[in-house]
This record gives C-alpha cells, sequence and structure tokens, in this order.
C-alpha cells in the first residue's frame, strides 16, 4: 500500500479506511491531500479484498473546508482551468461503498466530501455547513445540489445564505446523518457498518449504490455542473479575495459587492 | 478581597469558582460573564480539573442580569435578546457540554439569570436561608439563560408556570422538596459541602462521571432504542478505560478503588 503524506491509508480487511491527516490545518481539503485522498481511495477501489471504504479525519475534525491559502489569490481563470474539484468527480466514481466517518467540523468541502460519500455516520460532536458565503463564495463541490436534495430547499438555503453549523442531532433528523454515535467510536462504528456492507452481495450492493446515487442525483448533474461554474465566476470578485483574505489574516472582512 | 469579578481556586481536582462581586450581589455583569465564561472554558482544557463548585461571595449567590446595564436612554428597548445571544447562551451551552461535574453551590439569594447559572449546573446544594427566584416576570420579562429548559425538566409545566407567572421567592427547604436542590444545607457549610461532593466526584472514574453527564443530558430528548444504543456504546468506551479494571479488581480484593 501506497505511504502518503497527507493522508493516512490503511485496512481493516474487507474494510480500506482513509484517514485525513492534517489535523494542525483542521484537515483543510489542500489540492495534494485531494490528490492523496483520490489515489487512496482508487488503490482499495482496485483491491479485490477490500469491499467496503470509509473516510474519516479523525475523532476531532474531519475537514474544516478548502484551504483558503491556496485559492486567496486566483483568478476565475485560474480556479476554471485547474478545476481543482474535476478530482472529486473520481470520488464519485468509486464503485464500492464508501462510508464517511465524521466526529467535529464538517464544514465548506468537508461537508461536500461527507455528502460525496455513500452514508454518513456522524459522531455527537459533528458539525455540518457550508459557511462559504462568509469569505465572499459559495459551495463549489456539490454543495448546494446535495445539501438541497438532502434536507429540502428551505433547510439548505438557511444553511447555504447564513452559513450556521448543523449539530450531528439536526443533522440525523434533517436525514443528512443515517446514525450519530460517540466521538470516541466513530471510526470503528463506521467499520463496523463497512464490515456488514462487504458481506452483503458485492454486485447487488454496487448497483444498488449506482440506482441510489442516480435518482439522488439525476438531474442535480445540471445542478453541480451550474454551481461549479458559478464557484469559479466568484473568484472575479473582489469581495471573494477581501473575504479569503480577511479571513487568513483573521480580520472581518470588507465587503464592497463586486 | 481581589477586584477580580471572578475568583478561581483549585484544590486538587476540584476548582472552585467564586462570582466575586458581593457589593453588586453578584450580579451578572459583562465582566463577570466574561470571567466566568474564561473560567468555565479553562476548567474545560485544564486535566488537573476533575470537578468544578460555583458558588459567590458574600451573601448572594448571583441576584441575576445587571439591571444598570440595560440602556433605555438611546433609541428603543434595550437589545437584552442579542445580549443573551452573545453573552450567555454560548455560556450556559459551556457549563451543560462541560464533560467534569459541575456542582453550584447556593450561598444566598440566587435569582433571574443567576438562578439560571445554578439550573444549568449538574448539582445544586443551597444554604438554609437562600432563597430562589424565578424573578423575570416581576420586571416584564420572561424568564431565560435556560431557565425555560430546566425548570420544565425538573419541576413540570406546572410548577414551572407558577413560579414563572408570579415571580415569588422560593425558600430553600421549598425548592428542595420540589427537586430544584439536590440538598439543603446549614448556613455557612454550604460551600465547604458542596467541595466535598465534588472531591468525591474528582476521585471517581472520570470517563464514566463524564459519560453518564453526556448519556443523562440527552436521554430526554431520545426514544428508548436511542438511549439503548446509547448506552451499549457509552459501555464500550467505559469498559476500555483502565478504571473499569481498576474497579472491579478493588472490588474483588475488597478495597478502595483508586481511579487514575
Amino acid at each position: 500500500m501506497t505511504t502518503f503524506e497527507y493522508v493516512l491509508s490503511s485496512t481493516d480487511r474487507p474494510v480500506g479506511i482513509v484517514t485525513l491527516n492534517r489535523p494542525r490545518q483542521l484537515n483543510a481539503l489542500a489540492g495534494p491531500l485531494m490528490e492523496e485522498l483520490v489515489a487512496a481511495l482508487e488503490e482499495h477501489e482496485a483491491d479485490p479484498s477490500i469491499r467496503a471504504l470509509v473516510i474519516t479525519g479523525g475523532s476531532s475534525v474531519f475537514a474544516a473546508g478548502a484551504d483558503l491559502k491556496e485559492m486567496a489569490d486566483a483568478s476565475a481563470v485560474d480556479m476554471l482551468v485547474r478545476n481543482r474539484i474535476g478530482l472529486w468527480d473520481r470520488i464519485k466514481r468509486v464503485s464500492k461503498p464508501v462510508i464517511a466517518a465524521v466526529a467535529g467540523y464538517a464544514l465548506g468541502g468537508g461537508c461536500e466530501l461527507a455528502m460525496l460519500c455513500d452514508i454518513i455516520v456522524a459522531a455527537e460532536n459533528a458539525r455540518f455547513g457550508q459557511p462559504e458565503i462568509n469569505v465572499g463564495l459559495m459551495p463549489g463541490a456539490g454543495g448546494t445540489a446535495r445539501l438541497t436534495r438532502t434536507v429540502g430547499k428551505f433547510v439548505a438555503m438557511d444553511l447555504v445564505l447564513t452559513g450556521r453549523m448543523l449539530s450531528a442531532e439536526d443533522a440525523f433528523r434533517y436525514g443528512l446523518a443515517a446514525r450519530v454515535v460517540p466521538a470516541e467510536l466513530v471510526l470503528e462504528e463506521a467499520v463496523r457498518l463497512g464490515k456488514e456492507l462487504a458481506a452483503k452481495p458485492p454486485i447487488s450492493v454496487r448497483l444498488a449504490k449506482e440506482a441510489v446515487t442516480r435518482s439522488f442525483e439525476g438531474r442535480v448533474d445540471d445542478g453541480i455542473e451550474l454551481e461549479r461554474k458559478q464557484f469559479y465566476l466568484l473568484f472575479a470578485t473582489q469581495d471573494a479575495h477581501e473575504g479569503m483574505h480577511a479571513f487568513v489574516e483573521k480580520r472581518q472582512p470588507q465587503y464592497e459587492g463586486h | 478581597m481581589s477586584d477580580e469579578a471572578v475568583l478561581t481556586e483549585r484544590h486538587e481536582g476540584v476548582l472552585t469558582i467564586t462570582l466575586n462581586q458581593p457589593t453588586r450581589l453578584n450580579a451578572l455583569s459583562t465582566a463577570m460573564l466574561a470571567g466566568l465564561t474564561d473560567a468555565v472554558r479553562a476548567a474545560e482544557r485544564d486535566a488537573a480539573v476533575r470537578a468544578i463548585v460555583l458558588t459567590g461571595a458574600g451573601s448572594a449567590f448571583s441576584s441575576g442580569a445587571d439591571i444598570t446595564e440595560f440602556d433605555f436612554s438611546s433609541n428603543g428597548p434595550p437589545a437584552v435578546g442579542d445580549s443573551l445571544r452573545t453573552r450567555i447562551n454560548p455560556l450556559i451551552l459551556r457549563m451543560r457540554s462541560l464533560e467534569k461535574p459541575l456542582l453550584a453551590a447556593v450561598n444566598g439569594v440566587a435569582a433571574g439569570a443567576g438562578l439560571s447559572l445554578a439550573l444549568a449546573c449538574d448539582l445544586r446544594y443551597a444554604a438554609e436561608s437562600a432563597r430562589l427566584v424565578v424573578v423575570f416576570v416581576r420586571i416584564g420579562l420572561v424568564p431565560d439563560a435556560g431557565a425555560l429548559f430546566f425548570l420544565p425538566r425538573l419541576l413540570g409545566p406546572g410548577k414551572s408556570l407558577e413560579l414563572a407567572w408570579l415571580g415569588d421567592p422560593l425558600g430553600a427547604k421549598d425548592a428542595y422538596d420540589l427537586g430544584l436542590l439536590n440538598s439543603v444545607v446549614p448556613d455557612g457549610q454550604v460551600v465547604s459541602h458542596t467541595q466535598e461532593v465534588a472531591a468525591r466526584l474528582a476521585r471517581g472514574p472520570a470517563t464514566a462521571i463524564a459519560l453518564i453527564k453526556r448519556a443523562i443530558n440527552q436521554s430526554h430528548e431520545l426514544p428508548l432504542e436511542r438511549v439503548l444504543d446509547l448506552e451499549a456504546s457509552y459501555q464500550t468506551i467505559a469498559a476500555r478505560d483502565p478504571s473499569f479494571a481498576e474497579g472491579v479488581a478493588a472490588f474483588r480484593e475488597k478495597r478502595p478503588a483508586r481511579f487514575g
């Protein structure tokens, strides 16, 4: 198994486990980390002894969003050309069930990464949110589309426009988290669930996953595509750069409306 | 006496937090709330602190909101809602989610939000002469700082409404009979008594004690199936803690357990 710098890849056969491992950066989803995450998932996908996958960030933080330092000075053209979020599509192509074991913050890209998984197991201390609005942006990796499908338009709108966070219990009530467990056991419970899925007939699991995903996303793909363009377009605004810089510099942003 | 609004003193595993503006009956001024929030936050992080006692200096526990801070002179009524959201609600949530026992030693009057602070603690001991007052209605306000969560859970709706509508003071004995207090202690002994209970908890198995608080605080909101599942999960965690092996060994050897 490959050794990575920003993620840890391990197995508890037949479950493959990928742990985001930049805790000091709250597992910010920087480009190199995402590349390693995708590579690790694909390695497990290719391993016939692995039947289910778990993505986790440990027992205190899942992922607190994108790496704003990386993007703060990017132009809309840079963002579009780099198309970093395009990489995320490869996670969607994993055919084995992927379980998110979420403890602590799953914010912005972190929440979107969790929603890209098939089942979310939330720790009691999990907090879900799309706070991009507070830095002059909006969700860019499926957040608006998948959250809307999951919690409904009106709650999604509240979350996306205010950036407020949902507790684990609220996430459970709204159907975002399938289970709530103590933080100390979140990975263990996710692996246990993975083993349960691994014991099911693999072709059924694979086709059922595809069917549920298709009906969940269906024409939502249009939404996701639009969302990505809008997200990149925001990099043409000064407010987005002001918002990200203010965040990195730990000061209040001053928005000008352009 | 120090002029700090909030004093803290640790003795072994027990931290005592004292509201310290006795001449103002420990009203919850901005300085008092900031000091209390800092003290709770520090206690949360300090591994040496295993139980916390909250009390007041002088004759009062706390008389509640600092009404001298209500400003009617500028435009419109005072923004009490905003003030609650920014200064008090996060403190109440922090007290409730603190993974260590928090005990109120109610040495004197606990009124309004001062009473709410005591209610947000896990256990409450009061001096015989202490009085509890859900006072808000007497100045035309509604109970806040968690009182509307804690009172009905402790007393049921009928008694909660009576206290909140009439705003009459409740003596310690009556408060005990209603279930608002864990016990009533002779005047002058309430702090030491509460510290003794806290010291017992501080010597107990910390993980189990924290999990018990977490579970009991959730159990009102969950169906039986979820609570049963929660118990199984928490028991899994507790059983992995060295305290479990020590507890069983001590029981077998007929000696007191020594929890780390």
